[in-house]
């Protein structure tokens, strides 16, 4: 093999020394700079789509105006969170005198220490005991109001129901739930600071975030049965061994035919009180409540 | 004469050579250079109106946070109210409670009460009724833990004992 000339391995040196050169400036130089510049494309990347999604919440209004109706919805959701027992306590006791549910005792327990810290609230569970006297349907009212209540966050802990003996619709009810408490006044803050008289309409409008199970449609079944006492609620079950043949009209003394029997005001049928007769109609109680019973025609 | 032409050739084309390539590296460095100052300066604009915009981003978040922590309380509790509705209208009407507990921290509970007697075989009545309280969704596992028979009045009764879980 014939050697290379002197000319040849000139330019051999050369070309090997410029790839060297071209490699070391790719290296060192070009590839860190390529690095820089890929991290800053992904930044701004990134922080652009943070921008549009701010922008997004702010609709295009002033940036003031938006962070206040922020405020005002945390504020608003924030009330559902009382900051004292007392507060927590009335708002229990009011939605249970408000269902007609005599409270025989209500206690505390010592707070539980918060599990969640939102901004700068810290979320505490007060235990609440409270003994009650009421009606199973008005029990179950009282309990779906407390859940989906605006303006109480609970949780039900415990719940025992006693009979007071058949046919007697008086139930002892033992019901301990915990009310969530925010440990800075959020609530307070409100209320010294009255945000609607300040904030624009534009913010007041803005439809509020809501909690999504507040928006959850519960069940919509009707009450049919009192399982404690036996009561009957839905009307038509009640009044389904109850016929009505016809109505002895007389002013003064009016009698009616229920179940192929004459009957009179104070009679007794079939467990039930007439009332009242009318000329088309017959009021009966049932021990707890008054109901008709009309002609069949 | 002709040799150190061909010399002068060659020495000229690889100085140029060199030259080129020297500054095709320049350049190629001035553009990146420009390139990533352009962007850092992009950014450094874009961080700036972040900032600027960082309170709404803060309430938004904490907004978000009291948010996801009521639906969060409202979700694990269970609808009491709900259940209670469902049992009025599952519980026919020869059972009776006499006590009802439920305790959602342990995710149990039981039903004691009796079936009065009215012609329909008691073990029908109850396990229709267990049966109806498993299906409604708001209990699991319910069954039958005790059942005693005895006579009140001249009438049958049956007490019993039901326990279930809470899914």
């Amino acid at each position: 093999m014939k050697s290379p000339s002197a000319q040849q391995k000139k330019i051999i040196y050369i070309t090997l020394i410029i790839s060297f050169f071209f490699f070391l400036f790719w290296f060192f130089v070009y590839a860190p700079q390529n690095r820089r510049l890929n991290l800053a494309k992904q930044q701004l990347k990134e922080t652009e789509a943070q921008i549009t999604e701010i922008m997004r919440i702010t609709k295009g209004r002033k940036l003031s105006y938006a962070i206040r109706g922020l405020k005002e919805q945390f504020q608003r959701m924030a009330m559902m969170l009382p900051s004292t027992e007392q507060e927590a306590a009335i708002q229990v006791s009011e939605g249970a005198r408000s269902q007609k549910i005599e409270i025989k005792n209500l206690a505390f327990a010592p707070k539980r220490p918060g599990k969640a810290k939102i901004a700068k609230y810290e979320i505490e569970e007060l235990p609440i005991s409270m003994n009650l006297a009421c009606e199973f349907r008005v029990l179950g009212g009282y309990l779906s109001n407390l859940r989906n209540s605006s303006t109480l966050l609970t949780k039900v802990r415990e719940l025992n129901i006693k009979s007071n003996g058949e046919g007697r619709p008086g139930l002892e009810v033992n019901l301990q739930i915990s009310v969530y408490l925010s440990k800075a006044s959020v609530a307070s803050i409100s209320s010294s600071a009255p945000l609607s008289k300040t904030i624009p309409a534009q913010v007041k409008n803005e439809p509020s975030l809501k909690a999504g199970s507040v928006l959850k449609q519960e069940n919509h079944l009707a009450w049919e049965r009192c399982p404690f006492s036996g009561k009957i609620y839905s009307a038509q079950k009640r009044l389904k061994d109850l016929t009505l043949a016809g109505i002895i009209w007389d002013e003064k003394k009016p009698l009616a035919i229920i179940n192929n029997e004459i009957v009179k005001a104070q009679d007794k049928i079939n467990g039930r009180t007439v009332i009242e007769i009318k000329h088309d109609r017959v009021i009966l109680n049932d021990g707890s409540e008054d109901f008709e019973l009309r002609l069949v025609h | 004469m002709e040799i150190a032409l061909h010399e002068k050739i060659n020495k000229f084309s690889l100085r140029s050579l060199i030259i080129i390539c020297l500054i095709l590296l320049v350049a190629a460095y001035i553009l990146l250079k420009i390139d990533v100052s352009f962007h850092q300066r992009h950014l450094e604009n874009a961080l700036l109106r972040l900032n600027m915009l960082s309170g709404v981003d803060e309430a938004k978040n904490e907004l978000e946070a009291l948010n996801s922590f009521i639906t969060q309380a409202r979700d694990s509790d269970i609808p009491i109210g709900v259940l209670l509705k469902k049992i009025s209208n599952i519980a026919s009407e020869e059972i009776f409670f006499n006590e009802f507990k439920l305790g959602p921290e342990s995710k149990s509970g039981s039903i004691s009460g009796y079936i009065k007697w009215t012609g329909v075989n008691p073990d029908t009545i109850l396990n229709k009724f267990i049966n109806q309280l498993n299906n409604s969704g708001y209990v699991k596992d319910a069954a039958i833990y005790s059942v005693e028979r005895s006579s009140k009045d001249g009438s049958d009764i049956n007490t019993f004992l039901i326990v279930f879980k809470l899914p």
